[in-house]
Formats: C-alpha cells, sequence, structure tokens
C-alpha cells in the first residue's frame, strides 16, 4: 500500500515540480548565456579597471540580474513548501481528508507517502537551485577571469580557497571542514524530508484547535521556527562564551560540538513532530 | 456469527455541554438494509463519522467484521459522505484507479458500465459536473465495491426525485446481499420501501432500533407516519 500512496502522491505534484524545475531550467539556461557572453569577457581592462560608463552600467545590471535571479530561485523553494503544506492540508483535513482518512491505509503509511514526496522534489528543486546559482556566478566570475588572463580557473581558484579556509576552521576553531563538508552534504539530503515532517506536523498540531484550524497550523509552524532558532542561539552564545577562555590562551575553540548540536536539535524536533503528528492522526482526528 | 457491527458505550462529546453520541450500545446484523434516521443534529453523521474513522470517540468502541475501527475495517466498508470529497481537478478515469488501486473489492467493470448508463465520460473532470452529477459519480464509487459494509450518509438530500429514483435503484441493484446497508436520511418516506430495519436517533441517544414490519405490526403506520409522531414539535 505504501507503493500506492506514493506513486498516487508523486502523480499529483509531480505537475507542479516540473513546472518549478523548468523555470529553474529557463533561469539557468538564460544566465549562462547572458554572463558567458562577450560583453563580460570585455568589461575590464588591461589593468583591472572597467574600460567606460557602458561597462559600469553592465556590470550593474548584472549583479542585479544575478541577484534578482538568486532570489526568484529561492522563491522556488518557498513555493515548493507553501505548495505541499497547502495540498497537505488540503488532502488530510479539508473534505478530501474524507478519502484520504477511510484508506485502509495505515497513519504511518499515510504521513512517510506525504513526507518521502515532498522530501524528494524538495530535495531535486534544492539541488537545481544551488547548481543553478553556482553556474550563473562562475559564468560571470569566469568571464571576467578570462578577460584578464588569469592564468588560474574558477576551480583552481575556489580549490585554493577552500584550502585556507578549511586550515583557518581547523586551527581556529577546531572544526575539520571534510567533516563539515560531509555532514553538510548529509544535511541538504535529508533536510528537506525533516523541514517536510517539521510543516506537516506544525498544521496536524493546528487542528487541534477549534477554530481556524489552518491559521493555527500556520502559526505552530513559525513558533516552532522561532523555538528552533532561539534554541539554536543558546547554543551558540553559550558555546561562544565557553570558548572565550581558550581562544584568550591561543588554543583551538571547538566550534564542532556546537554545529553537531545544532543538527541534533533540528532532527530532533522534526522526528519529534513526526511522531506528534502519527499521535493526533490516531487518536485525536475530528475531521469535521 | 451474524453480528457485522458492534457499538458498545459510544459517546461524543466535543465539550460538555455538546454531546453529539450519548452512550450507544449497538449490534447491527449481516444483510440488511437499515435506515439511520433522526431529525438534524440527532447525531447520525457523527455516529457514521466515528463508525468510519473520520472522528475519535470520546468513550466506547466500535468493530466492524470483529476489528476495531482501522485499515483492516475500512477495507471493507463502503462509505458515501454527505459532501462531495473528491478533488475537483481530478478525472473520474483517474479516481477509477485511485479506488481500483486501494480497494481490493472495487469492480473498474461494474463503475464503468454504470458511467455509461448515466452518460458520464470517465475523461470528465470533476469540477466540471452538476452537484447532482457529483453526487452520482460518489455512488457509483462507493456501489461498485463488493463491501461487507455500506454506509450511506444522506445520499438523496439535496438532489432532484428522478435522481433519488435512480440512487436507490442503483443501491438496491449493486449492493453485495451479504451485506448491510445503512442510509442515514430525513427523507423517509422516499428510502422507507427498501428498509428492512430502522434505527431513530435523538439528541444523540439510541431512542428505537426495530424492524420496519414491527413498526407496521405494532403501531399500525408507515415508518414516515410513526417518525413524525415520535420526533413531533
Amino acid at each position: 500500500m505504501l507503493g500506492k500512496l506514493f506513486k498516487h502522491e508523486w502523480k499529483a505534484v509531480s505537475k507542479f515540480g516540473c513546472i518549478i524545475v523548468l523555470a529553474q531550467l529557463v533561469i539557468a539556461l538564460l544566465g549562462n548565456i547572458y554572463y558567458r557572453s562577450s560583453v563580460w569577457v570585455n568589461l575590464f581592462d588591461e589593468d583591472g579597471q572597467l574600460r567606460n560608463m557602458a561597462s559600469i552600467t553592465w556590470l550593474l545590471v548584472g549583479v542585479v540580474g544575478l541577484i534578482l535571479m538568486i532570489l526568484v530561485l529561492c522563491a522556488g523553494i518557498y513555493a515548493v513548501y507553501i505548495y505541499m503544506g497547502i495540498r497537505f492540508y488540503k488532502k488530510m483535513y479539508t473534505e478530501e481528508g474524507y478519502l484520504t482518512h477511510t484508506l485502509p491505509v495505515t497513519t504511518h503509511k499515510l504521513l512517510i507517502s506525504k513526507i518521502a514526496v515532498s522530501g524528494i522534489w524538495s530535495l531535486i528543486i534544492t539541488v537545481i537551485m544551488v547548481l543553478t546559482m553556482a553556474s550563473l556566478v562562475f559564468a560571470m566570475i569566469g568571464s571576467i577571469l578570462k578577460g584578464q588572463q588569469v592564468d588560474q580557473n574558477i576551480w583552481e581558484i575556489l580549490g585554493e580557497t577552500f584550502t585556507v579556509i578549511g586550515t583557518v576552521y581547523a586551527e581556529e576553531m577546531g572544526v575539520n571542514l571534510t567533516a563539515v563538508g560531509i555532514v553538510s552534504l548529509i544535511t541538504i539530503i535529508v533536510g528537506p524530508f525533516l523541514s517536510m515532517s517539521t510543516l506537516f506536523g506544525a498544521l496536524t498540531i493546528g487542528q487541534l484547535s477549534k477554530k481556524h484550524k489552518g491559521l493555527m497550523g500556520v502559526l505552530t509552524y513559525f513558533g516552532i521556527m522561532l523555538v528552533e532558532a532561539l534554541i539554536g542561539m543558546i547554543v551558540g552564545v553559550v558555546s561562544m562564551s565557553m570558548s572565550i577562555g581558550k581562544m584568550l590562551e591561543g588554543q583551538s575553540v571547538g566550534m564542532g560540538g556546537t554545529m553537531l548540536a545544532s543538527y541534533i536539535i533540528t532532527y530532533s524536533i522534526s522526528i519529534g513532530l513526526y511522531v506528534i503528528s502519527y499521535y493526533i492522526i490516531k487518536n485525536k482526528l475530528n475531521l469535521e | 456469527m451474524n453480528e457485522l457491527v458492534e457499538i458498545v458505550g459510544l459517546t461524543k462529546a466535543y465539550d460538555s455541554r455538546n454531546v453529539a453520541v450519548n452512550n450507544i450500545t449497538l449490534t447491527l446484523p449481516k444483510g440488511r438494509i437499515i435506515g439511520l434516521l433522526g431529525p438534524n443534529g440527532s447525531g447520525k453523521t457523527t455516529l457514521i463519522k466515528m463508525m468510519n474513522g473520520l472522528l475519535t470517540p470520546t468513550t466506547g468502541s466500535i468493530k466492524i467484521n470483529g476489528a476495531y475501527v482501522g485499515p483492516q475495517s475500512k477495507a471493507r466498508v463502503a462509505y458515501l459522505p454527505d459532501r462531495t470529497y473528491l478533488a475537483g481537478n481530478q478525472k473520474i478515469k483517474d479516481i477509477l484507479k485511485y479506488f481500483q488501486d486501494f480497494y481490493a473489492d472495487f469492480s473498474r467493470e461494474r463503475a464503468e458500465e454504470m458511467l455509461r448508463s448515466l452518460n458520464i465520460d470517465p475523461d470528465t473532470k470533476m469540477k466540471v459536473l452538476s452537484k447532482g452529477t457529483k453526487e452520482k459519480v460518489q455512488l457509483i464509487l462507493v456501489m461498485s465495491r463488493n463491501a461487507d459494509l455500506y454506509i450511506l450518509d444522506e445520499p438523496i438530500a439535496g438532489v432532484d426525485p428522478a435522481a433519488r429514483d435512480y440512487i436507490l435503484r442503483t443501491i438496491i441493484n449493486n449492493y453485495n446481499p451479504e451485506a448491510t446497508v445503512l442510509i442515514s436520511t430525513h427523507l423517509i418516506n422516499d428510502i422507507e420501501k427498501v428498509l428492512d430495519e430502522v434505527i431513530f436517533m435523538k439528541y444523540g441517544h439510541l431512542l428505537l432500533y426495530t424492524s420496519v414490519d414491527n413498526i407496521r405490526e405494532q403501531h399500525g403506520k408507515s415508518v414516515d407516519a410513526y417518525f413524525r409522531e415520535v420526533f413531533a414539535c
């Protein structure tokens, strides 16, 4: 039954997901054509100065355009969350819930199928967003470097930059950059599923309210985000205050623990909200 | 064992002053068409929603075919709610596929045959259908299942007399004779002729559960006339 739930959920949301992906790809294509044009290669003269007023205007338009494209790409992610949230609410807690909750399936399967499908789409769109942003920035900087006749390409420069950052992290903050990279990669992969679990959990908690259940769900979500941020901030402040002494003594400050703690907080909240969602649907469901 | 539904001490209280269903104990047998009758606000829909797992009882329990309300019972109950619950952007043929995938007892052939008899195109989206046609599509989906228990909440409310006749014919011609059909309505006159038994509910209480023949023999009245007497304002 989980496979069937997944199949129908995937089919229902794939149209929306494909539209977002298509929009991202159009931005990536147009942006790359624009930033790889010969104008960008010839923007600076041999001394590294902008050639003329037209170059300044071109640069300004290019930078503003880049910012706008990045904002549009980020809006795609928010659109996914809003769409998935509305869809979850409609399918679970409005008239359409009459069909959802009379299917011969367990609550776990219902929740897992919805989190899995929305998480996968969120992951796909996040990955394309990051790659598109990187391709735009690389295209812009790459063109400028090409015009400057710089021997190194952008990958060599990035490699050197990360080596420096890694050294600073390791020596000053006691953080292994490779470990941070691995944890970050895991978070990028698992994060969308955890985020959907949090969102759906908040919307489900809103169902306990007697009135304005949808609104209460949204407010619960922002409340959870606020609490999560506050806990993260407290952990950060405590960690920093404990590190000051070490910094004064010239020792490594050990920020790895702080980063680990913030990941644990995020993971715990999402898993906790899944458990709460399950409990409410199983024991407190009241479709009006 | 002839019992299909066992309800014990069932109560649904939204708060201390609003008790929709009050301590109902009831056993329904197999192979009957039962009318769940009562005025608006008597608790019929609340009872039905608890039987389908859409509302959580405050106290008490419901067993259907020996299983508490859950995936096992839902696999054997065909439920027609009192509202449109299908997404407007779905095509009828996609909904048929959905039912076929989730309900092992769903007959797609039977559903397509009924749609054809009503000239409803399976390629049509739900949102372009009239209210009456949407209700017919929902009824077709429910009656195309070979369930143990059919629960129909106000199936003939809000439709014209011709559509009522069609709906009642569809119910009678398509239900599994081994199964029980529970029909909630306050339009008693229209369905009286198909009922074997009736349940009267008032203010969340079970007032009466008896056979239609019993009412006619003991009170010398039709169910409709007796209902009007019992619930006279």
